[in-house]
Protein backbone atom coordinates (compact mmCIF):
# COMPACT_ATOMS: atom_id res chain seq x y z
CA UNK A 1 0.00 0.00 0.00
CA UNK A 2 2.85 2.34 0.97
CA UNK A 3 4.07 2.04 -2.36
CA UNK A 4 1.28 3.21 -3.83
CA UNK A 5 1.94 6.39 -1.88
CA UNK A 6 5.52 6.98 -2.80
CA UNK A 7 3.92 6.54 -6.76
CA UNK A 8 1.75 9.08 -6.19
CA UNK A 9 4.21 11.54 -4.71
CA UNK A 10 6.85 10.38 -7.61
CA UNK A 11 3.81 11.15 -10.21
CA UNK A 12 2.84 14.71 -8.71
CA UNK A 13 6.32 15.71 -8.16
CA UNK A 14 7.14 14.61 -12.19
CA UNK A 15 3.94 16.67 -13.15
CA UNK A 16 4.92 19.64 -11.20
CA UNK A 17 8.32 19.47 -12.27
CA UNK A 18 7.43 19.17 -16.12
CA UNK A 19 4.95 22.14 -15.45
CA UNK A 20 7.86 24.53 -14.09
CA UNK A 21 10.25 23.41 -17.04
CA UNK A 22 7.61 23.69 -19.38
CA UNK A 23 6.75 27.42 -17.95
CA UNK A 24 10.89 28.08 -17.51
CA UNK A 25 11.54 26.85 -21.13
CA UNK A 26 8.40 28.96 -22.16
CA UNK A 27 9.15 32.54 -20.33
CA UNK A 28 13.56 31.74 -22.13
CA UNK A 29 12.96 30.26 -25.20
CA UNK A 30 11.70 32.12 -28.22
CA UNK A 31 12.03 31.43 -32.09
CA UNK A 32 13.82 34.16 -33.93
CA UNK A 33 12.72 34.52 -37.55
CA UNK A 34 15.69 35.58 -39.66
CA UNK A 35 15.14 37.28 -43.10
CA UNK A 36 18.54 37.99 -45.11
CA UNK A 37 17.82 41.06 -47.22
CA UNK A 38 21.36 40.61 -49.07
CA UNK A 39 22.06 37.20 -51.08
CA UNK A 40 24.08 35.65 -51.20
CA UNK A 41 24.99 36.26 -47.84
CA UNK A 42 25.81 34.61 -44.15
CA UNK A 43 25.91 35.49 -41.15
CA UNK A 44 27.44 34.51 -37.88
CA UNK A 45 25.06 34.95 -34.72
CA UNK A 46 27.31 35.52 -31.53
CA UNK A 47 26.14 35.83 -27.45
CA UNK A 48 28.73 36.44 -25.26
CA UNK A 49 31.53 36.18 -27.57
CA UNK A 50 30.87 32.40 -28.20
CA UNK A 51 29.20 31.70 -31.76
CA UNK A 52 25.67 30.29 -31.64
CA UNK A 53 24.64 29.51 -35.28
CA UNK A 54 25.31 30.75 -38.59
CA UNK A 55 22.73 31.77 -41.34
CA UNK A 56 22.82 31.71 -45.27
CA UNK A 57 18.91 31.72 -45.93
CA UNK A 58 16.05 33.15 -44.50
CA UNK A 59 14.81 30.65 -41.54
CA UNK A 60 13.99 31.04 -37.97
CA UNK A 61 16.02 29.86 -34.84
CA UNK A 62 14.58 29.41 -31.21
CA UNK A 63 17.01 31.45 -28.98
CA UNK A 64 17.32 31.94 -25.18
CA UNK A 65 16.50 35.56 -24.11
CA UNK A 66 19.39 37.90 -24.13
CA UNK A 67 21.71 40.54 -26.59
CA UNK A 68 23.04 38.53 -29.68
CA UNK A 69 25.73 39.89 -32.07
CA UNK A 70 24.99 38.96 -35.99
CA UNK A 71 28.17 39.47 -38.07
CA UNK A 72 27.47 40.00 -41.59
CA UNK A 73 29.50 38.69 -44.69
CA UNK A 74 28.69 39.90 -48.51
CA UNK A 75 29.88 41.64 -51.79
CA UNK A 76 30.28 45.44 -50.74
CA UNK A 77 28.38 45.45 -47.49
CA UNK A 78 29.58 46.57 -44.44
CA UNK A 79 30.04 44.01 -42.20
CA UNK A 80 30.09 45.55 -38.65
CA UNK A 81 28.32 43.42 -36.22
CA UNK A 82 24.31 44.32 -36.06
CA UNK A 83 22.98 43.43 -32.16
CA UNK A 84 19.50 42.42 -31.56
CA UNK A 85 17.63 41.57 -28.47
CA UNK A 86 15.71 38.21 -27.80
CA UNK A 87 13.10 39.77 -24.55
CA UNK A 88 10.63 37.45 -23.38
CA UNK A 89 8.60 36.98 -26.95
CA UNK A 90 8.91 35.87 -30.44
CA UNK A 91 10.65 38.20 -32.95
CA UNK A 92 11.99 38.96 -36.20
CA UNK A 93 15.37 40.07 -37.50
CA UNK A 94 15.64 41.87 -41.21
CA UNK A 95 19.16 41.83 -41.93
CA UNK A 96 19.73 44.44 -44.05
CA UNK A 97 23.59 45.51 -43.65
CA UNK A 98 24.36 48.78 -45.46
CA UNK A 99 26.57 49.07 -48.38
CA UNK A 100 30.28 49.62 -47.18
CA UNK A 101 31.62 53.34 -47.76
CA UNK A 102 33.47 53.01 -50.59
CA UNK A 103 30.59 51.61 -52.99
CA UNK A 104 28.75 54.37 -51.37
CA UNK A 105 31.15 57.16 -52.19
CA UNK A 106 31.42 55.31 -55.74
CA UNK A 107 27.51 55.22 -56.21
CA UNK A 108 27.25 59.23 -54.82
CA UNK A 109 29.40 60.26 -57.80
CA UNK A 110 26.72 58.61 -60.10
CA UNK A 111 23.83 60.43 -57.88
CA UNK A 112 24.90 63.70 -57.14
CA UNK A 113 23.48 65.28 -60.36
CA UNK A 114 20.00 63.86 -59.91
CA UNK A 115 20.18 64.57 -55.78
CA UNK A 116 21.04 68.50 -56.51
CA UNK A 117 18.41 68.78 -59.23
CA UNK A 118 15.74 67.21 -56.88
CA UNK A 119 16.74 70.03 -54.20
CA UNK A 120 16.25 72.49 -56.93
CA UNK A 121 13.16 71.49 -57.91
CA UNK A 122 11.78 71.80 -54.31
CA UNK A 123 13.21 74.76 -53.57
CA UNK A 124 13.50 76.93 -56.99
CA UNK A 125 13.77 80.49 -55.17
CA UNK A 126 15.26 79.68 -51.89
CA UNK A 127 18.20 77.30 -52.42
CA UNK A 128 19.93 79.55 -54.84
CA UNK A 129 21.28 81.58 -51.31
CA UNK A 130 22.90 78.29 -50.23
CA UNK A 131 25.77 75.95 -50.82
CA UNK A 132 25.17 72.27 -50.85
CA UNK A 133 27.59 70.24 -49.80
CA UNK A 134 28.54 66.97 -51.92
CA UNK A 135 26.76 64.76 -48.68
CA UNK A 136 26.57 61.21 -48.28
CA UNK A 137 24.80 58.08 -49.44
CA UNK A 138 23.94 55.76 -46.82
CA UNK A 139 21.69 52.23 -46.16
CA UNK A 140 21.68 50.78 -49.51
CA UNK A 141 22.65 53.78 -51.16
CA UNK A 142 18.47 55.05 -50.91
CA UNK A 143 19.31 57.56 -48.04
CA UNK A 144 21.13 60.82 -48.50
CA UNK A 145 22.24 63.48 -45.55
CA UNK A 146 24.25 66.75 -46.51
CA UNK A 147 24.37 70.46 -45.15
CA UNK A 148 23.30 73.15 -46.59
CA UNK A 149 24.85 76.79 -45.84
CA UNK A 150 24.23 80.49 -46.47
CA UNK A 151 26.47 81.78 -49.17
CA UNK A 152 25.97 85.23 -47.03
CA UNK A 153 27.94 84.00 -43.99
CA UNK A 154 30.65 85.07 -42.71
CA UNK A 155 32.37 84.91 -39.49
CA UNK A 156 31.41 88.42 -38.69
CA UNK A 157 28.07 87.61 -39.89
CA UNK A 158 27.67 84.03 -38.97
CA UNK A 159 23.99 82.13 -40.48
CA UNK A 160 22.68 78.59 -39.22
CA UNK A 161 23.94 75.69 -41.15
CA UNK A 162 20.79 73.19 -42.32
CA UNK A 163 20.88 69.50 -42.54
CA UNK A 164 18.67 68.24 -45.47
CA UNK A 165 17.95 64.56 -46.14
CA UNK A 166 16.57 62.64 -48.65
CA UNK A 167 15.95 59.19 -50.01
CA UNK A 168 15.28 57.72 -53.36
CA UNK A 169 12.05 55.92 -53.68
CA UNK A 170 11.27 54.50 -57.50
CA UNK A 171 14.51 55.80 -58.96
CA UNK A 172 13.30 59.37 -57.61
CA UNK A 173 15.23 61.52 -55.35
CA UNK A 174 12.95 63.68 -52.64
CA UNK A 175 13.33 65.62 -49.62
CA UNK A 176 12.12 64.35 -46.83
CA UNK A 177 10.16 66.51 -44.60
CA UNK A 178 12.00 70.18 -43.54
CA UNK A 179 15.53 70.78 -43.47
CA UNK A 180 16.74 71.55 -40.13
CA UNK A 181 19.85 72.77 -38.53
CA UNK A 182 19.03 69.77 -35.94
CA UNK A 183 18.01 67.03 -37.31
CA UNK A 184 15.94 65.03 -34.00
CA UNK A 185 13.37 62.02 -34.52
CA UNK A 186 11.17 64.68 -34.10
CA UNK A 187 11.38 67.07 -36.64
CA UNK A 188 12.34 64.27 -38.88
CA UNK A 189 9.40 61.55 -38.13
CA UNK A 190 9.53 59.80 -41.23
CA UNK A 191 13.28 58.85 -41.11
CA UNK A 192 15.35 56.19 -39.49
CA UNK A 193 16.92 56.61 -36.42
CA UNK A 194 20.40 56.29 -37.79
CA UNK A 195 19.86 58.14 -40.93
CA UNK A 196 19.01 61.05 -38.43
CA UNK A 197 22.41 60.69 -36.15
CA UNK A 198 24.24 60.70 -39.56
CA UNK A 199 22.80 63.99 -40.79
CA UNK A 200 23.22 65.42 -36.92
CA UNK A 201 27.31 63.86 -37.17
CA UNK A 202 27.94 65.00 -40.67
CA UNK A 203 30.21 68.05 -40.53
CA UNK A 204 29.66 70.82 -43.21
CA UNK A 205 32.39 70.81 -46.08
CA UNK A 206 32.74 74.26 -45.72
CA UNK A 207 34.17 75.60 -42.58
CA UNK B 1 -19.38 8.11 10.49
CA UNK B 2 -18.65 9.34 7.34
CA UNK B 3 -16.83 7.51 4.67
CA UNK B 4 -13.91 10.10 4.52
CA UNK B 5 -13.40 9.57 8.26
CA UNK B 6 -13.07 6.08 7.83
CA UNK B 7 -10.22 6.63 4.78
CA UNK B 8 -8.11 9.01 7.53
CA UNK B 9 -8.61 6.69 10.54
CA UNK B 10 -7.33 3.59 8.01
CA UNK B 11 -4.77 5.48 6.06
CA UNK B 12 -3.63 8.23 7.80
CA UNK B 13 0.02 8.72 5.91
CA UNK B 14 -1.97 8.13 2.18
CA UNK B 15 -4.75 11.05 3.17
CA UNK B 16 -1.73 13.59 4.95
CA UNK B 17 0.34 12.96 1.51
CA UNK B 18 -3.25 13.11 -0.58
CA UNK B 19 -3.37 16.78 1.06
CA UNK B 20 -0.29 18.13 0.63
CA UNK B 21 -0.02 16.69 -2.67
CA UNK B 22 -3.41 18.26 -3.25
CA UNK B 23 -2.46 21.92 -1.47
CA UNK B 24 0.65 22.05 -3.44
CA UNK B 25 -1.07 21.54 -7.18
CA UNK B 26 -3.61 24.07 -6.23
CA UNK B 27 -0.54 26.65 -4.96
CA UNK B 28 1.40 25.49 -8.32
CA UNK B 29 -2.04 26.36 -10.69
CA UNK B 30 -2.72 29.76 -8.61
CA UNK B 31 1.11 30.99 -8.73
CA UNK B 32 0.82 30.32 -12.71
CA UNK B 33 -2.49 31.70 -13.15
CA UNK B 34 -1.16 34.67 -11.46
CA UNK B 35 1.98 35.13 -13.10
CA UNK B 36 -0.39 34.79 -16.59
CA UNK B 37 -2.88 36.57 -15.48
CA UNK B 38 -0.72 40.39 -14.19
CA UNK B 39 2.15 39.45 -16.83
CA UNK B 40 2.54 43.01 -18.47
CA UNK B 41 -0.37 44.99 -16.14
CA UNK B 42 0.25 47.91 -13.16
CA UNK B 43 -1.52 47.62 -10.37
CA UNK B 44 -3.54 49.99 -10.17
CA UNK B 45 -5.65 51.32 -6.59
CA UNK B 46 -8.95 53.34 -7.01
CA UNK B 47 -9.66 55.15 -4.08
CA UNK B 48 -12.66 57.18 -4.04
CA UNK B 49 -14.56 59.84 -1.61
CA UNK B 50 -17.72 58.86 -0.60
CA UNK B 51 -16.80 55.14 -0.94
CA UNK B 52 -20.10 54.88 -2.83
CA UNK B 53 -19.60 56.64 -5.62
CA UNK B 54 -19.97 54.71 -8.89
CA UNK B 55 -16.54 54.53 -10.82
CA UNK B 56 -15.97 54.09 -14.39
CA UNK B 57 -12.93 53.44 -16.42
CA UNK B 58 -12.83 54.26 -20.05
CA UNK B 59 -16.97 54.56 -19.78
CA UNK B 60 -16.38 50.60 -18.13
CA UNK B 61 -17.82 50.42 -14.80
CA UNK B 62 -15.52 49.29 -12.12
CA UNK B 63 -15.53 49.03 -8.19
CA UNK B 64 -13.35 50.79 -5.95
CA UNK B 65 -10.29 49.20 -4.90
CA UNK B 66 -7.61 47.18 -6.59
CA UNK B 67 -7.49 46.09 -10.03
CA UNK B 68 -4.35 45.70 -12.98
CA UNK B 69 -4.46 47.25 -16.12
CA UNK B 70 -2.08 46.90 -19.16
CA UNK B 71 -0.09 49.99 -20.31
CA UNK B 72 -2.06 53.14 -21.74
CA UNK B 73 -4.58 56.13 -21.39
CA UNK B 74 -7.34 55.59 -19.14
CA UNK B 75 -10.20 58.11 -17.96
CA UNK B 76 -11.44 57.11 -14.32
CA UNK B 77 -15.16 58.70 -13.93
CA UNK B 78 -16.80 58.83 -10.42
CA UNK B 79 -20.14 59.89 -9.87
CA UNK B 80 -22.88 60.23 -7.43
CA UNK B 81 -26.02 62.12 -6.91
CA UNK B 82 -25.34 65.56 -5.38
CA UNK B 83 -21.51 65.93 -6.12
CA UNK B 84 -19.75 66.72 -9.19
CA UNK B 85 -18.52 64.18 -11.10
CA UNK B 86 -14.69 63.57 -10.50
CA UNK B 87 -12.56 63.04 -13.43
CA UNK B 88 -9.28 61.74 -13.49
CA UNK B 89 -7.21 60.90 -16.63
CA UNK B 90 -4.12 58.18 -15.70
CA UNK B 91 -0.99 57.62 -18.40
CA UNK B 92 0.27 54.27 -16.99
CA UNK B 93 3.52 53.04 -19.12
CA UNK B 94 5.63 50.03 -18.32
CA UNK B 95 8.43 51.62 -15.72
CA UNK B 96 5.62 51.91 -13.62
CA UNK B 97 4.78 49.31 -10.63
CA UNK B 98 1.88 50.69 -9.12
CA UNK B 99 -0.27 53.76 -9.16
CA UNK B 100 -2.44 55.70 -6.88
CA UNK B 101 -5.70 57.29 -8.53
CA UNK B 102 -7.37 58.44 -5.50
CA UNK B 103 -11.13 60.83 -6.60
CA UNK B 104 -12.68 63.11 -4.43
CA UNK B 105 -16.00 64.31 -5.21
CA UNK B 106 -16.97 67.88 -4.77
CA UNK B 107 -20.56 68.14 -2.43
CA UNK B 108 -23.56 70.14 -4.31
CA UNK B 109 -26.70 69.64 -2.33
CA UNK B 110 -27.03 70.09 1.28
CA UNK B 111 -27.45 66.21 1.97
CA UNK B 112 -24.34 65.14 0.23
CA UNK B 113 -22.41 68.13 2.30
CA UNK B 114 -23.61 66.79 5.20
CA UNK B 115 -22.46 63.58 3.91
CA UNK B 116 -18.95 64.92 3.22
CA UNK B 117 -18.58 66.28 6.78
CA UNK B 118 -19.22 62.70 8.33
CA UNK B 119 -16.93 61.41 5.55
CA UNK B 120 -13.91 63.90 6.35
CA UNK B 121 -11.66 61.47 6.78
CA UNK B 122 -11.92 60.02 3.52
CA UNK B 123 -11.41 62.60 2.10
CA UNK B 124 -8.24 63.86 3.94
CA UNK B 125 -7.17 60.06 3.22
CA UNK B 126 -7.40 60.71 -0.70
CA UNK B 127 -5.77 64.55 -0.51
CA UNK B 128 -2.76 62.28 1.17
CA UNK B 129 -2.84 59.52 -1.62
CA UNK B 130 -3.00 62.23 -4.26
CA UNK B 131 0.24 63.77 -2.31
CA UNK B 132 2.03 60.67 -2.70
CA UNK B 133 1.24 59.93 -6.24
CA UNK B 134 2.24 63.67 -6.83
CA UNK B 135 5.47 62.84 -5.30
CA UNK B 136 5.64 59.23 -7.26
CA UNK B 137 4.89 61.52 -11.12
CA UNK B 138 7.34 64.12 -9.89
CA UNK B 139 10.16 61.51 -9.52
CA UNK B 140 9.28 59.42 -12.56
CA UNK B 141 9.52 62.87 -14.13
CA UNK B 142 13.03 63.61 -13.49
CA UNK B 143 14.14 60.23 -14.03
CA UNK B 144 12.86 60.02 -17.73
CA UNK B 145 14.16 63.85 -17.95
CA UNK B 146 17.12 63.67 -16.23
CA UNK B 147 18.21 66.68 -18.34
CA UNK B 148 16.26 69.05 -16.33
CA UNK B 149 18.51 69.17 -13.84
CA UNK B 150 20.95 70.74 -16.12
CA UNK B 151 18.13 73.44 -16.47
CA UNK B 152 17.53 76.19 -17.44
CA UNK B 153 21.16 76.80 -18.04
CA UNK B 154 21.88 80.52 -19.01
CA UNK B 155 24.94 82.29 -20.73
CA UNK B 156 25.68 85.56 -21.80
CA UNK B 157 25.18 84.29 -25.21
CA UNK B 158 22.25 81.90 -25.26
CA UNK B 159 19.50 80.30 -23.03
CA UNK B 160 19.05 75.98 -22.85
CA UNK B 161 15.35 75.63 -20.68
CA UNK B 162 12.39 73.47 -21.12
CA UNK B 163 8.21 73.44 -21.21
CA UNK B 164 6.29 70.53 -20.77
CA UNK B 165 5.41 68.94 -24.15
CA UNK B 166 1.22 69.20 -24.09
CA UNK B 167 0.67 66.88 -26.75
CA UNK B 168 2.01 64.32 -24.39
CA UNK B 169 -0.94 63.59 -22.08
CA UNK B 170 0.93 61.70 -19.43
CA UNK B 171 2.54 65.06 -18.78
CA UNK B 172 6.26 63.18 -18.70
CA UNK B 173 7.37 64.87 -21.93
CA UNK B 174 9.29 68.02 -22.37
CA UNK B 175 10.24 70.35 -24.87
CA UNK B 176 14.33 72.13 -24.80
CA UNK B 177 13.71 75.23 -25.50
CA UNK B 178 17.00 77.14 -27.13
CA UNK B 179 17.43 80.84 -27.29
CA UNK B 180 20.23 81.89 -29.38
CA UNK B 181 21.18 84.33 -32.28
CA UNK B 182 21.35 83.68 -35.75
CA UNK B 183 24.51 81.42 -36.67
CA UNK B 184 25.18 80.06 -32.91
CA UNK B 185 22.06 77.92 -32.69
CA UNK B 186 24.39 74.22 -33.36
CA UNK B 187 26.72 75.64 -31.25
CA UNK B 188 24.15 75.80 -28.36
CA UNK B 189 22.74 72.32 -29.63
CA UNK B 190 26.50 70.91 -29.36
CA UNK B 191 26.37 71.99 -25.42
CA UNK B 192 23.65 69.56 -24.93
CA UNK B 193 25.06 66.62 -26.27
CA UNK B 194 28.64 67.86 -24.43
CA UNK B 195 26.07 66.87 -21.19
CA UNK B 196 26.02 63.91 -22.43
CA UNK B 197 22.66 64.12 -24.23
CA UNK B 198 21.94 63.12 -27.68
CA UNK B 199 20.43 65.70 -29.52
CA UNK B 200 18.59 63.54 -32.05
CA UNK B 201 16.43 61.76 -29.27
CA UNK B 202 15.53 65.39 -27.79
CA UNK B 203 12.35 67.37 -29.09
CA UNK B 204 14.05 70.84 -29.26
CA UNK B 205 12.83 73.88 -30.13
CA UNK B 206 14.54 77.33 -30.97
CA UNK B 207 12.87 80.67 -29.53
CA UNK B 208 12.37 83.97 -32.07
CA UNK B 209 13.10 81.51 -35.12
CA UNK B 210 11.93 81.04 -38.22
CA UNK B 211 13.24 77.84 -39.85
CA UNK B 212 13.61 79.63 -43.99
CA UNK B 213 12.47 76.36 -45.67
CA UNK B 214 8.67 76.21 -44.02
Amino acid sequence: MRLRYVFIAILVFILLASGVYYAWYQATYHTVSFTLKTTPMTAKITKDGKEVAKIDHNTSLTLANGSYLLYPTATNIDTSAIGFTVDGKDTSVTIDPPIDSTTLSTSLDTEIDDIQAAIVTKYPQLISQFYVDKGQLLRQGDWYVSTLTYKSSTNDNPKDRYKIIMQKTNGQWAVIDTPQITPTKYNFPQVPTDVIKNAYELLPERL
Amino acid sequence: MSKLTNYTRAHPVGFTMSLIAFVVVALFIYSFYGVIAYSGKVKVTVTVAPSDATIYVNGDSTNAGTTYLRPGAYTFLASKSGYKDGKKTVVIDDSQKEIDVPISLTPESDDAKKEADKNSAAYLKNEGLAGKQAEADGVAFRDRNTIVSKLPYKTLLYTIGYQSDTSDPSGMSIIITVEANEGMRADVVAQIARWGYDPTELNIQFRNYRNPFQ
